[in-house]
């Protein structure tokens, strides 16, 4: 065969063997972007139920605010029954739970030594705004206040 | 071949994203959103117990670790510094490997596949140092650093300003604390960086805090009570105002609203009051006034007026703001590009060049789109498109038209390029002829025109009878070779035109409609003629006629033509109902004739309304 020829067999032997792993890759990519508008797509009614919720916490915050008032609280339970039903979880921690940093937000801190029989660490002193999760996932973190139990040798 | 994945290493947040398809999309980060996108806080932190904390949770228990937190290790990247965290020690370069960490397992997850190689953005400013270190931050996250780019670079890319004429552009990037304006000189696909300036202690952050501060203010004027010191209202205040100042991008006025912001002996208080987007502007004014200064210095550093700046490009949520966008817009005299979100267009940017790099954007199959739409001429001289501008190619169109006159045996497929409504506007690029076409009324023969682009942007137009299977074709080789001057001219030229082209359109199809119920008209009264009574027979004719005299203007009143049409139509459906009527409708079949009368006109497939211009018509 003439070298010239050889030549040009090699290079559109390379240009096809590029062109196929192109095809390849691309086929491949079209079935994962499917697959992920799909997963995307399925996801989409609960992202909109999210975002009902988010929009709903001004008003959740103003009834937790309101609490004191008369008949609120009825009107505050109801409409937390009725989220609740859709799937909204309710975070509130109690007093000496463990602060947790994926579910709580700490915006004071204060410390004091632990007394005997308490484990040192970090607790919650005070849940100041109660925090949000749609199935698993956090909408928004509560608010705490923190306390620091510091061991008591120190 | 693994996917590259670009990232976006920011001072006070970080974002990656990655070419999906073909296009950059966000990765999105594990703990959700919380920012009001997809990027999470450039936050590290050690619990007390050794827990290692990075993002959204790493933020949240700063207040109750500050010694344990890191923020802002970009600040101190190049640097010798340490940061010393309950007894160990840690180099810039090793916090930014935990975020870098965070965002390789995200991507990992979200795509199903090991990462390894990413593409890292930096501001322009950095040195070598500041960039060695960055990519060090990727080796000890276990990511091969392939290219380390300048973020307004990357920003630049995410609007596609790469593929744009050589010019200069201005890239603003105004994010939470720090403002960055750098100049980018383009020549030939090459981003150069000509100046940079910026303000290290100025951003959105600043904003929202003279909000907030207006808010509280108002708060105490009118229920005289302070709630600085409660966290509780203020996240609530600080949040409203958030809210509010969103809004305010749309519309023009809006109220912060937040029941029993208070609640003391005298009973709750509520904080209600309205804020108008001149209001907003006012409060933020004095910020904003201060990101004059730098612009003016990359300017002058790079000496140059505003009016040599080519494209502006905006980066950083703040400059979401309608009154960010006129400021820096009347600054340099020049609308700011729009259309990709200024919080993720870093981080698009760095996964299209990480696309480059990972041969994923290949020259080869870099797939282009058709600057300027595609179509032929039909009945009346109007441009029926068939492939609409800025479709991807390679791509294949078709469209089955037909004959405009009857036993019509040649058509004349005019092939033209351009967004005008009518053929005479726009850019021929070549005629030819289908002939020997089987005699026939006009409308029936089925003539498939197709256009096929292949990726190189060869056009072969062919047209087929789909009746003989007779089929004659032209192929235009790259007929969008104009320029981007040119091509712009032609958009602008339809913008310009669109009324005027909308009413010439109009006129066109009111004239097809007119000429085609003229003829069925004529055929029904033929067809007929027997059975008619005198009375609709003349009816019909002075219809006919009428119509017939207001086709006959060179340029007649559309609404006069369509008013003429529909008395036609009412008095040739009257005609033949009556004749329908006396024969009784088993007697005789409607015929053919009443199948193309003019109330089935409307059920015509598509195609049909459009016709191919007859060669034998006279040419306007």
């Amino acid at each position: 065969m003439a070298p010239w020829l050889w030549q040009r067999w090699r290079t559109e032997r390379q240009r096809s063997k590029d062109l196929l792993a192109r095809a390849q890759w691309l086929q491949a990519e079209l079935e994962n972007v499917r697959k992920q508008h799909e997963r995307e797509r399925s996801q989409a009614g609960e992202r909109a139920v999210e975002q009902a919720f988010v929009r709903l916490f001004p008003t959740l915050d103003a009834c937790d605010a309101a609490s004191g008032q008369p008949g609120v609280g009825l009107l505050a339970a109801e409409l937390g029954k009725a989220l609740a039903a859709e799937g909204l979880g309710r975070i509130a921690p109690a007093e000496g739970a463990s602060f947790d940093p994926r579910l709580h937000e700490a915006v004071q801190r204060e410390a004091r030594p632990a007394a005997t029989g308490e484990r040192h660490g970090l607790v919650v002193a005070r849940c100041l705004r109660a925090g949000y999760t749609h199935r698993g996932r956090v909408l928004r973190p509560a608010m705490v206040h923190v306390l620091e139990l510091t061991e008591a040798t120190q | 071949m693994s996917k590259i994945i670009g990232i976006d290493l920011g001072t006070s947040n970080s974002a990656a994203a990655v070419m999906m398809g073909g296009r950059p999309s966000i990765v999105p980060s594990a703990e959700g959103t919380s920012l009001g996108g997809k990027a999470f806080p450039s936050v590290v932190a050690f619990t007390k117990d050794g827990q290692l904390l990075v993002g959204e949770p790493a933020r949240r228990q700063c207040v109750t670790n500050p010694e344990g937190t890191v923020l802002a290790a970009k600040r101190k990247m190049g640097s010798a510094h340490q940061y010393r965290i309950h007894g160990k020690t840690f180099t810039p370069q090793q916090v930014s490997a935990f975020l870098l960490q965070k965002i390789k397992r995200d991507a990992e997850a979200s795509l199903g596949e090991p990462v390894s190689k990413a593409v890292i953005t930096v501001p322009a400013y950095f040195n070598d140092n500041q960039r060695q270190a960055t990519k060090d931050a990727g080796e000890i996250a276990g990511l091969e650093v392939v290219r380390i780019i300048n973020e307004p670079t990357a920003a630049a890319l995410a609007y596609g300003l790469d593929k744009t004429q050589d010019t200069r552009i201005l890239v603003f990037d105004l994010g939470g604390g720090t403002l960055d304006v750098t100049i980018l000189e383009l020549g030939q696909g090459v981003f150069e960086v000509q100046s940079t300036s910026g303000d290290t202690q100025l951003g959105g952050t600043d904003m929202d805090n003279a909000l907030v501060a207006w808010a509280l203010a108002e708060f105490q004027r009118t229920e005289g009570v302070d709630v600085r010191s409660d966290p509780t209202a203020l996240a609530r205040v600080r949040e409203a105002v958030e809210r509010a100042k969103i809004e305010l991008s749309t519309t023009l006025t809006t109220e912060v609203n937040i029941p029993f912001l208070h609640n003391d002996a005298k009973g709750p208080k509520h904080l209600q009051v309205p804020l108008s987007r001149a209001k907003l502007e006012e409060l933020v004014r004095p910020i904003i006034e201060r990101c004059r200064r730098p612009v003016e210095q990359a300017l002058a550093d790079a000496k140059l007026r505003p009016a040599d700046v080519g494209h502006v490009v905006l980066v950083g949520g703040p400059t979401r703001m309608p009154v960010v966008q006129q400021f820096v817009e009347q600054l340099l005299g020049k609308k700011a590009e729009r259309g990709v979100d200024p919080m993720e267009c870093v981080a698009l940017g760095a996964a299209i060049q990480a696309g480059v790099l990972g041969g994923e954007v290949k020259d080869l199959l870099l797939l282009d789109v058709t600057p300027l739409s595609l179509g032929i001429e039909t009945l009346g001289g109007v441009c029926t498109k068939l492939i609409e501008r800025n479709t991807t190619i390679p791509t294949r169109k078709g469209q089955v038209f037909s004959t405009a006159a009857d036993f019509q045996t040649t058509v004349t497929v005019h092939v033209l390029q351009g967004e005008r409504a009518m053929a005479k506007d726009n850019v021929s690029l070549g005629r030819f002829d289908l002939a020997g076409l089987p005699a026939a009324p006009r409308g029936i023969p089925q003539i498939e025109v197709s256009f096929d682009i292949d990726a190189s942007g060869i056009v072969k137009v062919t047209a087929r009878d789909l009746a003989t299977k007779k089929e004659q074709s032209l192929t235009i080789t790259a007929p969008q070779r104009l320029g981007d001057k040119e091509k712009q001219r032609m958009v602008d030229e339809a913008e310009r035109f669109a009324e005027e082209d909308a009413r010439l359109r109009e006129l066109a199809e009111a004239r097809n409609a007119a000429d085609t119920l003229v003829y069925h008209a004529e055929r029904t009264m033929v067809e007929l003629a027997d059975q008619l009574a005198k009375e609709d027979h003349d009816a019909v004719d002075g219809a006919v006629k009428e119509l017939k005299a207001l086709l006959a203007q060179p340029e007649p009143n559309a609404s006069d033509l369509q008013k003429a049409t529909e008395r036609l139509q009412r008095v040739v459906g009257e005609a033949a109902a009556k004749v329908y009527a006396k024969q009784g409708a088993a007697q005789a079949q409607p015929g053919s004739e009443a199948d193309a009368g003019p109330s089935r006109f409307d059920d015509q497939p598509e195609g049909f309304k459009a016709r191919v211009r007859d060669p034998d018509e006279q040419q306007d």
